[in-house]
């Protein structure tokens, strides 16, 4: 904070006034009498009984004796721009030794805006350099001279009305438009003066005997109360948590500094030095209670520094007498440090976190624009509609676009919830874009993020008002939280605002991209009175923080910890599609706290819509068997040497951590058997068999069942309703090694070397147990659909699989292994996706069982975990998936996971 | 005359019919005859490995193993359950979910039921490849599947598929298929807690204080951890100790065993996974029973992952009533940790 100017200063009436000797101020009311002040005292006080209307002999420019109250001076029409009013005062100082203080007061008949406020200027028959001049937008001046006057001074007050024209055409009755100069003197005598450019008159529900004004400052967040020094003009960057006040007193009068309750506030000054070789420094340091100032240099501040999160009172005072001002601590905080829990500045973080939370410019809290369609509570990959559009929250899946934000208001309970202040935010330096977030009130009492990770709080968030934007915060526009937001609610348990329970929680989703500082405001009606600490957000496009094989829009956040999740997607995605579910998996992460690097890979796999339009089940099959065996190879051939590309593109100091789902595992399978080496390996719904990885017998499938095939009336096969996929030798079986050498058993057994795998298997998945299974039983020789691929076990070594073309043409060769494994030799057992039992290279006891209860999915059968889904992980609500991602990054050893 | 010459055209009109017939439909062939006659790989397959197109008999054949498809995914389903507890007393009013497999890699129809007072529940009239089936109550625990055909809380069933390994064959009215769920006992008020924190590999202790979670030097449950970085390749030596001091720890074996014993505590155990272990890995997972310095109880999740980012877990539900061993949790009942006292 650099230091406030003075141009805006809030001067509180206090001053002190100093005589001695024979030396007094004559002071005359308007019915000519006169007091002349006492010469014992460390300061005179006016005698009460002369009122406030007294005044000081002054001679108008003009010789016309001016006393009492002026005449108004009205104004022509016509005058105006750059009018100069100026009026002559003389005042008479008898040897008055220290400073005195007397107020020159600018009344206007009648508020007329757009009355500009008057510019001020003080012209002296003699230069003095001791003047202090200010123009506030309050109607009066204060002046005061700090050294010795001993004569007569003649003082002009130069009124210049600039800019304003006197005329009727503006709806101006000159006879309005009049004002008059009045000139007090103090009549309350108080030690010293603060002033401070955000001091605000309390509302009457706030101030006490003690205080009548407020100062709000953030809650400290244990910094230093100097941050830096700017290198150009080397002046300090005060801490923005801080807030200067100037102490005004005359020079050798002691003013002592006060707070209480006594562990409230921490003071501090700042002398401005320069050392003897020249380099300037600022020597700080913490001022005590009770702690005298005697020299003070006013052009230099103290700072307050709220410690505890209550009101509190700084008082200044010479022996019992003091004055006070309210100290009003405001914070405002987002999750800074990714640990899951919400901290207040002055909070300690919680044990073991190590870390404060605090957004800076260089390392702001990055979100993602609220830019996809959550709509029916799907993702709706390359729909035109977003969720941040709607002034309602869509789903519960759209929570997951949400963060979360808390308020802290230490003082002004009452004027809060009564209206009489307001609240809001705005943002200020702004350094890219328009941002922009849009706020909503928390469902949660406490702010915490059930919201992400309950359905039962999610239901409460995502229906009733709490679904409904309080308002939005653009970039230079002004949001207030209505007057509701700080009222008690029934409904909720929420509590009003008050000293039990000062704090406030929302949470928000960025609407528009940008970066800037979030402040909290308050206002008296339409009045700033005061600002609270400011938050860096920085909102972008989700793709900006996850890296893409297929796109370079990544940008690394400079706090990004050395570690990478590669995300390798499964069969039939779309671009769209596969990105979606990457998007999906890194907010997913991000929300547990994974601080490293999510990087999506993409290789062509065949997709088509067509399943996305719910066919019926022989369009699905036909599509799937006509397709699923070329992406396969494709898979095999092409995406296991792309991938392991992508990955040697990863940081070499990064940790490298595979996530695969489906098909994707056939990608990785072939990149390890390759040479590709990773930490850890989380195989997902994994569309590989089994065996290749677990050669052990116990893995076959050895359950025929008669398959019926009656004919009909015409010949034709008519099926009794049972498809038999286990019943026939497979490759996976033969005796013959160079059968084997192109089977899927033990291909990759040695991969253990390379990574560490483990399952996430569920038995009862749609793909991997059924399609899976259906598809290679049934595409594969000797299988129906299984066209020239043939597999006869009886024929000779080398020769039991083959192709074979019209004409009794076999052929033998095979591009690779590949080609046999995606064409024609079909798994004698389960996918690893499917098969609970898979060890070998696989670490079975890490085995992570997607059936079990503790991963229950909404909508399938009780206890079943996720049921048949094969990919909830990406299509079922956050809500219901803590445990399924905390799981992930734990096997992924990239935790630990917020709480 | 004129009959007989009517006959002998009806009945040559008819043997050439058949022999059209014949003709224009040949019988199916046996499997040996398709594996022997001349298919043409799909049109993607060919291109990507220069194969010629499928010829029509390949197309009819395939056609035919949709319409396989077809029928497998409309078998008729008819299912007949019980649900029973773990001492083998029927579970009435449990919930039921199904879920047909009905639709080919789309979303499933679900239907639900709920169980009669003997337990007994069924569905009929729905179809699919295959059903699962689950059941649940409030106040019982579910028994998650071992996938070894044993009675659990949740199962598949094979219909239009025939079974396997996973998939059970379909229970009959007389001979229903029974699940299980344990029913809760007497559960405490307990503290729960949950905690992840990483670990020096140097063996600088944790502690951790299992009334509030909070990290302290004195905490009631310590843990140490010492690992190497790997001598060669990717796998490294590596040893946790997790120890009660005061107290002591005893591994706890049953998913439902919530009483902790009067004795058998050690008051440190070791966890040692040496570089070239036969099942070598950078996690390990063990349940213990918990007997503290005072008297009190608990049963700890605790899981040590020494690879990666290096940190514990842990999931405990104290006691706070010194000498009491039950530990069955109930979240009603959940006891607010205690924050620790201020320093």
């Amino acid at each position: 904070m650099t230091r406030r100017t003075f141009q805006s200063l809030v001067l509180m009436s206090l001053f002190v006034y100093e005589s001695h000797g024979q030396s007094g101020v004559t002071a005359r009311n308007q019915a000519g009498d006169s007091s002349r002040a006492s010469d014992d005292s460390d300061y005179v006080e006016i005698p009460p009984d002369l009122g406030p209307e007294t005044y000081f002999t002054i001679t108008y420019n003009a010789g016309t004796p001016f006393e009492g109250i002026p005449d108004w001076y009205d104004v022509e029409e016509g005058d105006g721009f750059a009018k100069d009013f100026k009026r002559e005062f003389t005042v008479s100082f008898a040897d008055v030794e220290m400073s005195f203080p007397f107020a020159f007061g600018l009344e206007r008949k009648e508020e007329l805006p757009p009355f500009p406020s008057p510019e001020f200027t003080v012209e002296e028959a003699e230069e003095r350099d001791s003047w202090l001049g200010e123009s506030p937008s309050l109607p009066y001046k204060a002046l005061y001279m700090t050294e010795r006057v001993t004569d007569s001074t003649v003082v002009s007050v130069l009124d210049k009305l600039k800019s304003y024209e006197v005329s009727p055409a503006n709806g101006d009755d000159p006879a309005d438009i009049a004002y008059r100069w009045s000139l007090g003197a103090v009549t309350k005598l108080e030690p010293v003066a603060i002033t401070t450019s955000e001091l605000f008159k309390l509302p009457d529900s706030e101030a006490d005997d003690d205080t009548e004004y407020g100062l709000i400052v953030p809650f400290s967040d244990g910094g230093d109360y100097q941050s830096s020094i700017n290198p150009e003009s080397q002046k300090p960057i005060y801490n923005p948590r801080l807030r200067a006040v100037y102490l005004h007193k005359p020079k050798q009068v002691k003013v002592r500094l006060s707070w209480e309750p006594a562990d409230a506030l921490q003071i501090w000054h700042t002398p401005f030095k320069a050392r003897t070789d020249g380099e300037t420094y600022y020597e700080n340091g913490q001022i005590s209670q009770g702690h005298e100032f005697v020299y003070k240099d006013s052009d230099n501040p103290i700072f307050v520094e709220a410690i505890t999160s209550q009101k509190s009172k700084l008082k200044w005072g010479i022996g019992d007498s003091y004055h006070a001002i309210q100290i009003i601590p405001v914070d405002m905080a987002v999750d800074a440090n990714r640990d899951g829990v919400i901290s207040f500045a002055g909070e300690q973080p919680p044990s073991g976190s190590g870390s404060i939370e605090r957004t800076t410019k260089d390392k702001p809290f990055r979100f993602w624009v609220n830019g996809d369609d959550d709509s029916e509570n799907k993702d709706h990959p390359g729909s035109g509609s977003k969720d941040s559009n709607s002034n309602t929250i869509v789903s519960m899946r759209d929570l997951e676009d949400f963060a979360r934000l808390h308020l802290h208001v230490g003082g002004l309970h009452d004027a809060i919830v009564s209206g009489t202040v307001s609240v809001g935010l705005e943002w200020k330096n702004v350094t890219s874009n328009a941002p922009s977030i849009k706020v909503f009130a928390a469902a949660s009492v406490s702010g915490g993020n059930g919201y992400l990770n309950s359905i039962l709080d999610a239901g409460h968030q995502a229906t009733g008002a709490a679904a409904t934007a309080l308002g939005t915060v653009t970039n230079g526009g002004s949001f207030r939280f209505p007057k509701t937001f700080w009222e008690a609610d029934t409904l909720t348990g929420k509590p009003a605002l008050s000293s039990t329970n000062p704090n406030r929680h929302i949470i928000f989703e960025g609407v528009t991209k940008g970066e800037g500082a979030l402040v909290l405001k308050f206002w008296k009606g339409t009045t700033p009175i005061g600002e609270g600490p400011s938050i860096n957000l920085k909102l972008v496009d989700v793709r900006e923080m996850y890296q893409s094989s297929s796109e370079n829009v990544f940008v690394a956040p400079p706090d990004e910890s050395e570690q990478a999740v590669i995300f390798v997607h499964g069969w039939n995605m779309s671009p769209a599609g596969s990105r979606n579910f990457a998007e999906t998996m890194f907010k997913r992460l991000w929300h547990r706290g994974f601080k490293g690097r999510l990087a999506y890979f993409r290789w062509d796999t065949d997709w088509s819509d067509a399943f996305d339009n719910v066919p019926g089940v022989g369009q699905a099959a036909e599509a799937y068997f006509a397709d699923y065996n070329k992406s396969e190879y494709e898979a095999w051939v092409h995406g296991g040497s792309a991938l392991a590309s992508f990955v040697a593109e990863i940081p070499e100091n990064y940790t490298k951590n595979i996530a695969a789902h489906s098909m994707g595992n056939i990608v990785v399978g072939s990149a390890l058997e390759n040479g590709m080496t990773v930490n850890n390996y989380a195989m997902m719904q994994a569309a590989v068999p089994a065996s290749s990885y677990d050669d052990r017998t116990i893995l076959e499938q050895t359950q025929p069942v008669n398959h019926a095939v009656s004919l009909n009336f015409w010949g034709q096969p008519v099926p009794v309703g049972s498809i038999t996929v286990w019943d026939q030798s497979t490759p996976d079986g033969d005796t013959d090694s160079a059968t084997r050498a192109l089977a899927y058993r033990g291909l990759l057994q040695t991969i253990a070397q390379r990574c560490n795998p483990i399952s996430f298997y569920l038995p009862a998945d749609n793909a991997t147990s059924y399609a899976w299974e259906i598809n290679n039983g049934l595409t594969k020789p000797p299988g129906e659909w299984s066209n020239q691929y043939r597999y006869v076990p009886s024929n000779p070594a080398g020769q039991r699989l083959y192709k074979e073309y019209g004409g009794g043409v076999r052929d033998y060769s095979w591009t690779s292994r590949y080609e046999s494994m995606a064409f024609a030799a079909s798994s004698w057992g389960k996918a690893v996706g499917a098969e609970p039992r898979t060890e070998g290279a696989i670490v079975a006891a890490g085995g992570v069982n997607l059936g079990s209860s503790s991963f229950q999915l909404p909508g399938e059968p009780q206890n079943s975990g996720f049921g048949n889904q094969h990919s909830g992980q990406f299509n079922a609500p956050i809500q219901s998936l803590k445990l399924f991602y905390d799981e992930l990054i734990n096997t992924l050893e990239v935790g630990p996971a917020n709480p | 005359m004129k009959r007989r010459k009517t006959k002998l055209l009806a009945v040559g009109v008819a043997v050439l019919f058949i022999v059209l017939w014949a003709i224009l439909h040949p019988k199916p062939k046996s499997a040996d005859q398709l594996a022997q006659s001349k298919p043409s790989p799909t049109p993607q397959a060919a291109a990507a490995i220069g194969a010629p197109p499928l010829t029509q008999d390949q197309v009819e054949k395939n056609k035919a193993v949709i319409k396989q498809v077809e029928n497998a995914f409309a078998t008729p389903i008819a299912f007949y359950g019980r649900v029973i507890d773990q001492n083998g007393a029927p579970v009435g009013a449990a919930s039921v979910g199904y879920a047909p497999i009905d639709n080919f890699l789309a979303s499933t129809t679900r239907y639900t039921g709920v169980s009669d007072a003997n337990g007994y529940f069924s569905i009929e009239g729905v179809k699919g490849v295959a059903l699962s089936v689950g059941v649940g109550k409030q106040g019982y625990y579910a028994v998650d599947d071992k996938y070894d055909k044993s009675p659990s809380s949740a199962a598949t069933f094979a219909y239009g598929m025939g079974p396997d390994s996973y998939r059970q064959s379909p229970p009959t009215k007389d001979k229903p298929a029974i699940f299980v769920l344990h029913k809760m006992g007497k559960t405490e008020p307990l503290v729960r807690v949950e905690k992840s924190t990483r670990i020096p590999k140097d063996g600088t202790s944790v502690s951790v204080d299992l009334m509030n979670g909070s990290l302290s030097s004195d905490g009631s449950f310590r843990v140490e951890a010492w690992t190497q970085a790997p001598t060669s390749g990717r796998k490294f030596a590596w040893r946790c100790r997790v120890s009660v001091p005061g107290g002591g720890l005893i591994e706890r074996k049953g998913e439902f065993d919530f009483e902790a014993p009067s004795d058998g505590y050690e008051e440190s155990v070791e966890i040692t996974i040496p570089q070239d272990a036969e099942q070598w890995t950078s996690q390990q997972q063990r349940n213990y029973f918990v007997r503290l310095q005072d008297n009190r109880y608990a049963r700890v999740n605790f899981r040590m992952i020494a690879g990666g980012n290096h940190y514990f877990i842990l999931e405990s539900f104290l006691n706070p009533k010194p000498g009491s061993r039950n530990l069955e949790f109930d979240p009603s009942k959940k006891v607010e940790p205690t924050p620790p006292p201020e320093k």
